[in-house]
């Protein structure tokens, strides 16, 4: 299929969806809900409102400094762990442990811990990045096909080749899985985390329409927090293609 | 216990194929040569020396292509040369003139994975015989081709071997792709795996498929087969009695 049917496929599915939503509400049902009319008339003048813009970059500038500690730390660790089987032994099982507890369940914690709240939105992002990051790097590394190695070997490479032109680039694609998924918790985990804490960002926008009760700012919230998302699965994913060019076909 | 006492003379410069039954070792024979198996008990020596892991005078080709998929063919083929640290522009046009040889030219910068099978099994013997090692292992090279293709690359394979004549160790399970390609045949014997005998291939090269209808082909074949069947019958029947034991087994519901 051309790139174009593909297109213009998937834009028929987005304009299917909104469709049933109008007739949804001109049948008279779910009269909570604004009409996609009602929206798209309030998008220009919301969206010119003082902060609004003001609260993509905050929780922007959150998910990424989350995301980038959290793949700071979590790369090398997994590298570590994934070469040295005494650092697997002692510090996986701990990790193990950790791992299972949701981001947000670190609020009641981090809020008393860290001196601001902006720290403790930060914080949230950076465990729910961590770990997806984390495992990726060591499930690529535990992955590098054994043959790999042992032609390397023959063909005499050293360490450092062996490290940087073999380990590095077999462990690319599964680290970029990672690095997907993490993006995309991060943005599930600073939105709760500004609507339990925070004073600005898309997470509190939307907070802030519900307690102002403006049912148009908590679906256009909530359709800027999807965007953003999207935005940030997407970018990933080019990045990944284009760090790991013998991936794409 | 694999392998005991087992040991062998290869012809320089000469292509000695190892065939054997099924689940013999011929993998791990190549594998403890290549230096990536060690034996459990005792030593593997090539020339008198031990074999004390893996190293660019012994290249092993293995059974699925092993290119590194994140290289290009270029990269590929260069990377032995690049790490006994010759200079990268040499080692380049080095890689691409071999490449261009087993008629990859037009490849170079494309990643393995774009290529077809045959074109990977071609680049992968490009990449061994770059190092110009002193002996070339080659693990069933071909298998999983079509027929077809694998057809082509035995013929393709045995002329090249006719231009470097490279000292090879060519491990098939194929009786027809063993006598196609050797100068002299080992057959394995099944457990303990040894040398159960040598078979001298006095064809001359260049050969080509009229070979398969030549009549010192049925002899060399009808004789190849003989001794692979007794040795194929005793690992059938060393499998038979597994088999019986999963019965009984089964039976008294272990």
């Amino acid at each position: 299929m051309s790139i174009n049917s593909t297109l213009l496929q998937q834009a028929v599915g987005i304009l299917l969806f909104f469709a049933v939503w109008q007739m949804v509400r001109t049948l008279g049902y779910l009269v909570l809900l604004p009409s996609p009319a009602e929206v798209a008339v309030a998008i220009p003048s919301f969206i010119q409102q003082e902060g609004y813009w003001m609260s993509w970059v905050s929780s922007a500038r959150r998910v990424f400094l989350g995301f980038g500690i959290a793949a700071a730390l979590a790369v090398p660790l997994g590298i570590w762990m994934g070469t040295s089987t005494r650092a697997r032994q002692s510090v996986f099982p701990i990790l193990e442990i950790v791992r299972p507890i949701p981001p947000v369940a670190w609020l009641p914690l981090a809020i008393l811990f860290w001196p601001s709240s902006e720290m403790t939105m930060v914080y949230l992002t950076f465990i729910g990045a961590f770990f997806p990051i984390f495992i990726n790097v060591l499930a690529g590394i535990d992955n590098v096909d054994i043959r790999y190695i042992q032609a390397a070997r023959s063909l005499g490479a050293s360490r450092g080749a062996m490290f940087w032109k073999i380990l590095v680039p077999a462990t690319l694609p599964s680290l970029f899985t990672g690095l997907t998924i993490a993006i995309a918790i991060t943005w599930e985990v600073v939105i709760a985390a500004e609507m339990a804490s925070g004073s600005d960002g898309l997470g509190y926008l939307t907070w802030n329409s519900y307690m102002s009760q403006s049912m148009v700012g908590i679906i256009i919230g909530m359709i800027s927090i999807g965007v953003a998302g999207l935005l940030s699965s997407v970018a990933m994913n080019l990045i990944g293609r284009t760090a790991a060019p013998w991936t794409r076909r | 216990m694999v392998l005991r006492d087992c040991s062998f003379t290869l012809e320089p410069n000469k292509l000695t194929v190892l065939i054997g039954p099924s689940g013999a070792g011929k993998s791990t024979i190549v594998k403890m040569l290549a230096g990536h198996e060690k034996p459990s008990l005792g030593s593997v020596k090539v020339n008198g020396a031990e074999v004390r892991g893996p190293g660019p005078d012994r290249m092993l080709v293995f059974q699925e292509t092993a290119l590194f998929p994140w290289m290009s063919l270029t990269e590929n083929v260069a990377f032995g040369p690049l790490q006994a640290g010759q200079p990268a522009n040499e080692a380049r046009s080095e890689a691409n003139a071999l490449l261009k040889k087993v008629g990859l030219g037009g490849f170079e910068d494309r990643y393995p994975n774009q290529l077809s099978g045959g074109m990977q099994r071609r680049a992968e013997v490009a990449r061994s015989l770059i190092n110009k090692p002193d002996l070339l292992l080659l693990d069933e090279p071909f298998r999983g081709l079509d027929h077809m293709s694998r057809g082509l690359m035995q013929e393709y394979f045995g002329q090249l071997f006719e231009e470097h004549r490279t000292t090879t160790l060519f491990v098939t399970s194929e009786v027809d792709e063993a006598i196609f390609l050797a100068d002299q045949i080992i057959v394995l014997s099944y457990k303990p795996t040894c040398v159960k005998e040598i078979i001298d291939v006095p064809i001359a090269r260049p050969r080509d498929v009229h070979l398969f209808t030549s009549a010192e082909y049925g002899v060399l074949k009808e004789r190849v087969l003989d001794l692979l069947y007794e040795e194929a019958v005793k690992g059938f029947a060393v499998g038979a009695i597994g088999a019986k034991d999963m019965e009984r087994a089964g039976a008294v519901g272990v």
